[in-house]
């Protein structure tokens, strides 16, 4: 039963229709729950870390500055972000746009699916035993090339390709929400796209997990 | 009979909140039950991050959900749990409801679409049926409606314009964009009757309310100017100032009790710490979104109503109405325009209030007799950067696009041209394939089975739809638009759902009297749109908030006032 229900899923990525609201027509062609597992991230790698594993290094991570050099997951993460959303001379990339802090915030933030958080640090993982077994490094240490086709070749997986596109999806969000919440500092991602910001704008006791309380 | 109140309404959206005010103005107590949490203006910010997260104004799929029924293609259905599939029916899920998030399009029925099936006929497998009242009964309330909710505009002269007992609108139109008027020359020079869309937002400060402040984020956001005639804005905040009126939120009411004579005697929920609670009151007015209130009527079986409360002859959860139609638009590429009209359509916050009513009934020789057809809607984009940005990372294949041709991309897509969407109401069939049940293995967090959805559509709205959108897409294309699209599929927008508690003369046919009481229990109402035999072919919310007024009325008058 389960089984046909992820094909059914799998089948429909059409948009949804909500005259009057702007509701994410992207978000059900995002939805894949079922493809975040790591067996269809990649089929064959060795090793595997769980998230419970993880969590120490993030917590000691996430109270560095930059000014120290980054532990995974982060700094795996700081580069793939890199490498998806790159500073040019005439645009901000992800490390402009503070990308990496914001996805910080998102894996604190309540609102966010405990499952989604994990599938976004298990990537990272997956990632690197790929790399490991491909070219015997980690993904930080390969060349931008053999970076460009391990993500392409992730991509092939339906984990890999929804794992890249959440990371897509919360660069964006650093580049385009309010500064407030962590991104877009000083309004960067704004002025390079010519965006007005609507008001009033959140301060900082608004957020929306803060609207989870009322 | 001493009771808590005198009234106890479930849910507080549109067609709570006139009846909240009629019967608190009465003098009669009122409360209201809620499920979700109270906002304010103070809690409204333009935060598309607020707007979309799951959890924030909806439930979280995994604790309340749906499951759809879809059409499997071979004569079948096939279900799937929107926590799967993560195609969320919620909208607004607080005080006020799905008001508060409203574009507020406004526009009235038509005469004709209170008899349907006499004016135009039957259609072969749509359960079409007359309404019991006609457009004369609802008049009066759509006025109220213009006065007490607020609704702009301007009244203008076209073939398909619907009788009005007063002249024009209480407010004039909301300050409009310079491409309206671009529009509007167009749209003459083609022969169509260009109409300002009349708003539920103030165009000025009134009845204790601000005006709009044109931040250009409406649609989906909460007004943080009080401007958008939301139910709680309008209608609750006004109710609670008599002193007669108690909103509960956080109270999720999962049954309504019946006794042995079959009336209801209590509503039962959960507060917000999950403890059951009960109120007893004399009247018990069910309004909670009409998937929720089928469920909620299906779920409150009891010693006269074996199968659901006001379901003795099965017709609870029938006849499930959404809107047909579809969306479109196209670019305006500033490169490719006069640079007078390139700096204009970069003007943001003012509305463009635009839409054509020139088909909502169709007299075209291809089609045979006058049909039916819709209203036609013009707007920009909704502002959701975000979620525009989002739509940019696949290309036309499918793909992931990231690095630089990605960002070249976005920055095209964000600076170059100005999208102008259209969206195409028209009726939603009532069909045997499209109706409210109970699940009977999905629960929600409390416990109590979700509402199992089918969503099956009748063919002929798809043939409407695409006549619209061929007609909306000339329009953008005269004017010069590019890369002109439009989408019309047999696919439910979530947000505009009506039906499911048809409101008749005939107990055996329908769910509600004209009254819209149901006919087996003496004192139940249903005032949100589930009363709707048929939708008409504009949005909901505007014929909800009169159909309530028109209802609290009788409401008054039974309680002997």
């Amino acid at each position: 039963m389960i089984i046909f229900k992820i094909l059914h899923t799998l089948k429909k990525l059409n948009v949804g229709r909500r005259p009057g609201m702007n509701l994410s027509e992207f978000q059900r062609r995002e939805f894949q729950p079922e493809a975040t597992s790591r067996r269809a991230f990649i089929l064959r790698a060795a090793g595997f870390l769980t998230t419970l594993f993880l969590f120490p290094v993030i917590v000691r991570a996430a109270k560095k500055t930059r000014t120290v050099p980054l532990e995974d997951p982060w700094q795996t993460l700081a580069v793939v972000q890199e490498h998806l959303f790159p500073s040019e001379t005439d645009s901000p990339g992800a490390k402009e746009i503070s990308a990496l802090e914001y996805l910080r915030n998102v894996t604190k933030d309540p609102a966010i699916d405990s499952g989604e958080k994990e599938f976004i640090l298990n990537g990272v993982t997956w990632l690197n035993n790929l790399s490991l077994e491909r070219h015997k490094v980690v993904f930080t240490s390969l060349s931008q090339s053999q970076r460009t086709s391990m993500l392409h070749e992730i991509t092939k997986s339906k984990a890999g390709r929804n794992w890249i596109s959440k990371l897509l999806s919360y660069i964006l969000e650093a580049l385009l929400s309010d500064p407030v919440y962590g991104g877009n500092p000083n309004g960067i991602g704004w002025k390079w796209l010519k965006h007005h910001p609507g008001f009033p704008r959140p301060p900082v006791n608004k957020l929306y997990w803060d609207l989870l309380k009322i | 009979m001493n009771t808590d109140f005198d009234v106890c309404i479930v849910g507080s959206g549109a067609g709570a909140g006139p009846v909240a005010l009629t019967l608190s103005e009465a003098g009669y107590s009122v409360v209201v039950l809620e499920k979700g949490p109270w906002f304010t203006e103070k809690d409204f910010y333009k935060d598309e991050l607020a707007s979309n997260r799951q959890g924030v104004y909806t439930p979280n799929l995994n604790d309340e959900q749906h499951v759809i029924e879809e059409s499997d293609g071979h004569g079948g259905w096939t279900s799937e749990p929107t926590s799967v599939s993560g195609w969320d029916f919620w909208r607004g899920c607080c005080v006020g409801g799905s008001s508060n998030f409203m574009s507020g399009f406004f526009y009235r029925l038509k005469p004709d679409d209170f008899h349907l099936l006499s004016t135009f006929g039957p259609i072969d497998n749509a359960n079409l049926a007359d309404w019991p009242i006609s457009y004369d009964n609802l008049e009066p309330y759509y006025t109220k409606v213009e006065s007490v909710v607020g609704v702009s505009g301007r009244v203008v002269q076209h073939p398909h314009l619907e009788p009005r007992s007063t002249m024009n609108f209480p407010s004039s139109p909301t300050l409009e964009h310079p491409f309206s008027e671009w529009f509007d020359t167009t749209c003459q020079e083609m022969g169509l009757h260009p109409l300002p869309t009349p708003r539920a937002i103030l165009s000025r400060n009134t009845i204790k309310r601000r005006s709009c402040e044109y931040s250009g984020w409406c649609g989906s956001y909460g007004c943080a100017s009080g401007a958008k005639g939301s139910a709680r804005a309008a209608l609750l905040n006004p109710a609670l100032e008599t002193g007669s009126c108690e909103i509960r939120p956080h109270a999720k009411v999962y049954k309504l009790t019946t006794n042995s004579q079959g009336k209801v005697v209590a509503a039962e929920y959960y507060d917000r710490a999950g403890k059951p609670q009960k109120v007893d009151a004399n009247i018990f007015v069910v309004a909670c979104l009409a998937t929720e209130t089928s469920r909620l009527l299906l779920s409150s079986s009891g010693p006269r109503h074996e199968k659901g409360l006001a379901n003795n002859t099965g017709q609870v959860g029938k006849n499930l109405l959404f809107s047909a139609g579809g969306i479109g638009g196209g670019d305006f590429v500033y490169d490719k325009v006069d640079s007078l009209k390139a700096r204009s359509l970069k003007h943001q916050g003012l509305f463009v209030n635009r839409g054509l009513q020139d088909w909502y009934f169709i007299d075209d020789s291809a089609w045979g007799k006058r049909q039916k057809g819709g209203t036609i809607d013009f707007l920009f984009e909704h502002p959701r950067p975000i979620g525009k940005a989002k739509e940019q990372k696949w290309d036309d294949d499918g793909n992931l696009i990231w690095g630089t041709p990605f960002k070249k991309a976005l920055k095209s897509y964000f600076t170059t041209k100005r999208r102008v969407k259209f969206e195409t109401f028209c009726d939603w069939l009532p069909t045997d394939n499209c109706f409210v049940s109970l699940d009977t293995q999905v629960k929600d967090k409390w416990g109590t089975p979700v509402a199992r959805i089918r969503i099956g559509y009748h063919p002929h709205d798809i043939k409407v739809g695409k006549y619209l959108g061929e007609k909306s897409k000339n329009v953008l294309r005269t004017m010069g638009a590019e890369n002109i699209y439009s989408n019309v599929s047999g696919s439910p927008p979530p947000n505009l759902v009506a039906g499911g508690c048809r409101f008749g003369k005939d107990p055996k046919k329908s769910v509600l009297d004209p009254d819209c009481r149901a006919h087996d229990v003496e004192n139940l109402y249903v005032t949100d749109g589930s009363f709707m035999p048929t939708g008409g072919s504009v949005p909901y919310t505007w014929t909800i908030y009169a159909n309530a007024f028109r209802v609290a009325d009788k409401i008054v008058k039974h309680l002997g006032g």
